[in-house]
């Protein structure tokens, strides 16, 4: 419970140490840097992204994406990065209003940066929902 | 009053109204925008079909593109579809510069994925492949031209699962990079991504690993339907011209 509370309140230092060390990790790779690497790189972030939504952390999602970006030498578009974090996002239908809400000033940080962000995850969540009832 | 805030006000508003519409609605079996966009697409499919020639080459200048930004959701089916097909039938493509940007930047182009889909269903691909299709969201990088499928799973990391060594020695860095004091006294095995000794943990990796190797079968048979689909696509082109 103590954990919990420390992490809340820290939240967004901790969020960004993570960051750093994932950064770190891909600038340090000895090997060839590859798409799907960052790919995967940002998906094992997805727990943390969803740590972040609990705790009502609204992080920079296009700093993120363009740290992401400049450490795997901009082997991926920084944009290509910024949406497949909101891809990682999980769906609002299982996130209470305060979720939503920090969910939805994720997304605009991309709508307002790229455009397209918020049409694209309402038809993700549509076949998500379409594949649920099936 | 914080224009982010504000921003933020708007955007939730239009998608808590959306959510809401969804909720009353829900028990319908499409909505009707989805329903629009197939329909569409399938038209449009019917169109490219014929404008199809026996070329070696074809070129999409066209299908004016805006940019990324700027494309409409009509030229972006447009341009998925006509990619398909001239894949399909083993062609060139030309004139298509933002194309190849529009396909490998923008991530879930899913009025591109509905072409997609109508292209493998006005094709009688197996339901297996349609329902793959609809099921993985990361198939939304497909790019026909790169001709390959584990070119897509190279593009989005399908094929890695959270134990392959590449991204286990990339986790091992930054585990090592991470002080083992953090703020608030948090343990670094707290962190979400990196956090990977307790039980709750493993039980995820394992459910993890084990949904990797169904996904690698499952994998494997696509690319063994896709191949062949396009093969005999290619050999009816030929009969054809």
């Amino acid at each position: 419970m103590e954990s919990e509370k420390s992490m809340k309140e820290h939240i967004d230092e901790l969020f960004s140490i993570e960051i750093d060390g994932w950064c770190y990790g891909i600038q340090n790779f000895p090997g060839e840097i590859y798409p799907g690497l960052v790919h995967a790189v940002i998906r094992e972030l997805a727990p943390s992204f969803r740590v972040a939504l609990d705790h009502s952390h609204i992080f920079d999602v296009i700093d993120v994406s363009k740290r992401i970006s400049r450490a795997a030498k901009y082997l991926v578009h920084e944009k290509e990065i910024c949406f497949s974090i909101l891809a990682q996002l999980p769906n609002p239908s299982i996130l209470d209003e305060e979720g939503q809400y920090a969910l939805a000033q994720l997304i605009d940080q991309v709508e307002q940066k790229h455009g397209g962000a918020l049409v694209r995850l309402q038809k993700k969540w549509a076949w998500e929902r379409k594949k649920e009832a099936a | 009053m914080n224009p982010d805030l504000v921003s933020g006000n708007r955007f939730f508003r239009n998608f808590m109204a959306e959510e809401l519409e969804h909720s009353t609605s829900k028990g319908s079996p499409e909505s009707s925008d989805h329903e629009s966009v197939m329909e569409a697409t399938q038209q449009e499919s019917v169109s490219l079909d014929q404008s199809m020639h026996p070329s070696q080459e074809v070129d999409l200048s066209n299908y004016t593109m805006r940019g990324i930004n700027g494309a409409t959701v009509e030229e972006r089916k447009q341009v998925g579809v006509a990619r398909m097909l001239a894949f399909a039938q083993g062609k060139k493509i030309a004139n298509a510069p933002e194309v190849g940007a529009l396909m490998q930047q923008e991530f879930a182009l899913s009025e591109i994925a509905s072409a997609h889909e109508s292209f493998l269903k006005s094709h009688n691909s197996s339901p297996a492949l349609q329902k793959t299709l609809a099921d993985n969201p990361d198939f939304l990088f497909m790019d026909p031209a790169a001709g390959q499928l584990s070119a897509i799973e190279h593009r989005t990391g399908n094929s890695i699962g959270r134990e392959h060594p590449d991204l286990k020695e990339i986790r091992d860095k930054a585990q090592s990079y991470i002080p083992s004091e953090l703020p608030g006294g948090v343990s670094k095995d707290r962190l979400p991504s990196l956090g990977l000794v307790n039980g709750e943990d493993m039980r995820v990796i394992e459910e993890a690993a084990k949904e990797h190797a169904a996904e690698e079968h499952r994998n494997e048979n696509i690319t063994y339907e896709l191949r062949e689909r396009w093969e005999g696509l290619k050999e009816a082109t030929k009969a054809a011209a």
